[in-house]
């Protein structure tokens, strides 16, 4: 062979490659985080538009402890720049730690996992090619997003030098957590083991920064987080703080390098744990199956919606506070400002329909995994056993019907438990309403898990239809005041015929039709599977 | 009825061992010993999770859950794609023991030598169709034989005898195809012209299989 091939050979052609693969997905997250962040960025000007409600902002807000746990503690408040940042720190930094996570994760750990890498460490590339194109094209993601946050600031008039500081905060923030993902990358095994630990790295720098913020101790000063929030931007705005996101991005950089090259292609230092040899009694029927197939994602859900639940919970006692300061809030879940007791009640409502809305996504996730077993092919090899079609097919049912029932349970569960943690006088009593109320809006979710059975079982090339259908309601549910959807369109949505729980009194009725709409689509369902042809 | 697939896609959170012993509950129960005897045979390691095992792998994990299975019928979709040759040949000794055995086996597969090394009777399918069907010995008997011999004198009269297609005498030397129910008359005519060395041998599956695949057989001679 003539001429050496250099550790980073080849790494020109690849990012074409790269970027070619990402055309959709990198876009995809720039667009949509991007256009969450300018959206929430510039919504806060309306809603903060005189002084008065800004030293509102910052007494409340300023002093609320869930605002800490989940925001840090930003500076500023008093000025709208600081409201801004405050409003939009959760989705930022969030989302740029886990958007550099998936892209790196893809690019390193998934390639190497599928073979693909493998295909191309044949032609003349060096072994940390891939690497540097994963890390170069994710940093350049976190630095636009970093310059869209700092434009969507600057568009509402902000202190520059503020903009500026908040958005290089987080552009290197991003760069932490791509070197994180990189790291992570040679350690795990799998994409899906690179990813969990690339995602507890964020979930955990996430926590320590809250509760750092929430003692005001230095224990901020362990989390990449804390460093973003401590260039102070809106405040005095250090920048030595920066040193430390690149001094700690050079330095796991280093690291990732030194472990790729001295460990094995595909090969991880962390060895997957081999798992049982038999199989448990429970499993040896399509039920069981589908209920361990599904377990780590219902189990995923589960733990988030009982956290958000929890979230919520330990904002109410802070809402009317909050409204005192700035009526306009109140718009926002359509709750009327004055009586206090009416706003609680308001909020919970939106608060148990958005959770309820989660709670359908997660039921039609599991109801489209029968698609995905037909498409994999593993529902032709269940069919070849004894096992029928119906029986198949009200497995998945099942599972997606306790989903709901349980998913509901832990949210309302979660949200009472907040609400009991940080309202002095709650009883255990409000606890088991907040449980019954989310409930109660179950059999929306159920409707909208049938229609996917539906779809499923008739024509499964359309099982968008029950994603669509989803997005179709949810937007219905969340922003159909604000759009002023016709009647006719507003009466499409099973949430619109449930009784508003606890605003509204309960009634059996509404609920229970639905339940009969969703029953029926499942015997659609099971007639549209009996009669077609598997595996198309 | 056991079922291996073409393309085995398995539960990716599912150990190996884990989905033998599924699909063996759900087929009616399994033979223990014979699970442990085929984890063995096929070297398969039942503790890995799906996700981590290689396309023969899975193809093991489908085969060991299959033929730990008491069943009357075993459908194998090409089921050594993927293997390695040691394994193929194990499956091969495998599919002999349940014939001894007297189960059913339906085997798909288009490495004709494997089908020919296991069928009793074979079925060409084309288009969707059933174009031929039989034991092997019928389906040979629709195919021509092909005799290289040297005789004594130039077989030069062959082509005269019924059944002989295109004989290609070079001095001593002759090679002709022969309709094999006209062998008989053949060999005859070639005693006759004394035999000094013959070889003759019958179709091979992929011969058969040419023909009716191909626009027409390949000419086994050239």
């Amino acid at each position: 062979m003539s001429g050496q091939t250099g550790v980073l050979t080849g790494t020109w052609p690849l990012p074409r490659l790269s970027l070619r693969r990402d055309r959709l997905s990198l876009p995809a997250w720039l667009v949509g985080l991007g256009g969450l962040i300018v959206a929430s960025a510039t919504a806060v000007p309306a809603v903060y538009d005189t002084p008065e409600k800004i030293a509102g902002y910052a007494r409340s807000v300023g002093s609320s402890p869930v605002s800490y746990l989940m925001s840090g503690r930003q500076a500023g408040l008093d000025t709208l720049g600081g409201v801004v940042a405050n409003e939009i720190s959760q989705v930022a930094q969030l989302g740029v730690a886990l958007m550099v996570a998936f892209l790196v994760v893809r690019h390193t750990r998934a390639e190497e996992e599928s073979g693909r890498a493998e295909l191309l460490r044949s032609t003349a590339l060096g072994r940390h090619s891939a690497a540097v194109v994963a890390i170069v094209l994710a940093s350049t993601a976190a630095v636009l997003l970093g310059a869209v946050t700092t434009l969507a600031m600057l568009a509402v008039e902000v202190d520059a030098v503020g903009a500026l500081t908040y958005g290089t905060g987080l552009a290197l923030q991003g760069a932490v957590y791509a070197a994180v993902a990189l790291l992570v990358a040679q350690l795990a095994s799998s994409a899906r083991g690179a990813l969990g630990l690339a995602g507890a790295a964020v979930g955990v720098g996430y926590l320590v920064r809250g509760l750092g913020a929430l003692q005001d101790t230095a224990l901020v000063w362990s989390s990449p987080f804390g460093w973003a929030q401590g260039l102070d931007a809106f405040g005095r705005e250090r920048w030595w703080p920066a040193l430390l996101l690149v001094g700690a991005t050079a330095g796991l950089l280093a690291l990732a390098g030194w472990l790729t090259a001295h460990r094995d292609h595909g090969g991880g230092l962390l060895a997957a744990r081999p798992g049982p040899e038999r199989a448990a009694d429970r499993l040896g029927s399509p039920l069981g199956l589908a209920l361990r197939a599904q377990r780590g994602l219902l189990l995923g859900w589960g733990a988030g919606l009982a956290t958000l639940g929890l979230l919520y919970g330990a904002v109410l006692p802070t809402l009317p506070d909050l409204v005192a300061s700035n009526p306009e809030i109140a718009d926002v879940f359509g709750g009327a400002a004055g009586a206090e007791q009416a706003l609680v009640l308001a909020f919970l409502r939106y608060v148990h329909v958005f959770l309820a809305l989660l709670v359908a996504a997660a039921a039609v996730a599991s109801a489209l995994r029968l698609r995905a077993e037909e498409e994999s092919g593993r529902l032709e090899l269940l069919l070849a056993t004894p096992a029928r079609r119906p029986q198949v097919l009200l497995a998945a049912v099942t599972v997606a019907a306790l989903a709901v029932v349980v998913l509901s349970a832990l949210a309302g569960l979660g949200l009472g438990v907040g609400e009991l943690a940080a309202t002095p006088g709650a009883g255990v009593a409000d606890l088991g309403t907040r449980v019954v109320d989310q409930l109660a809006y179950g059999p929306a979710a159920a409707v909208l898990a049938g229609l996917a059975v539906a779809v499923v079982g008739l024509q499964p090339r359309w099982s968008v239809l029950a994603w669509a259908a989803l997005a179709l309601v949810g937007t219905q549910v969340l922003l159909g005041e604000t759009l002023r959807l016709p009647d006719s369109v507003s009466a499409a949505s099973p949430f619109e015929h449930l009784p508003g729980l606890p605003v509204e009194p309960f009634t059996v009725a509404p609920g229970a039709v639905e339940l009969g709409v969703a029953a029926a689509l499942v015997v659609l369902g099971l007639v549209g599977l009996r009669r077609r042809d598997v595996g198309g | 009825m056991a079922y291996v697939p073409g393309d085995v896609a398995l539960w990716p959170n599912l150990t190996g061992g884990e989905v033998i012993d599924v699909l063996g509950r759900m087929r009616g129960g399994l033979d223990p010993a014979r699970r442990t005897e085929m984890l063995e045979r096929f070297e398969l390691d039942p503790r890995k999770r799906s996700r981590t095992y290689s396309k023969g792998n899975r193809q093991e994990v489908a085969l060991v859950a299959a033929l730990a299975a008491r069943a009357e019928l075993y459908l194998f979709d090409e089921p050594t794609s993927g293997l390695d040759p040691l394994m193929e040949a194990e499956f091969q000794r495998a599919v002999q023991e349940l014939r001894a055995e007297g189960a059913t086996v339906l085997l798909s597969s288009h490495i004709l030598a494997e089908a020919e090394a296991l069928a009793d009777r074979v079925s060409i399918i084309r288009a969707g169709r059933v174009v031929q069907t039989g034991s092997l010995t019928d389906l040979r008997q629709l195919i021509r034989t092909t005799v290289v011999a040297e005789t004594d004198r130039p077989a030069d009269r062959l082509h005269e005898v019924p059944g002989v297609h295109d004989p290609q005498v070079d001095e001593r030397r002759v090679v002709f195809e022969v309709d094999s129910h006209h062998l008989q008359a053949a060999l005859t005519a070639l005693t006759a012209l004394g035999v000094r060395s013959l070889t003759a041998h019958p179709p091979t599956l992929e011969e058969l299989f040419l023909r009716h695949y191909g626009d027409r057989v390949a000419d086994p001679a050239s």
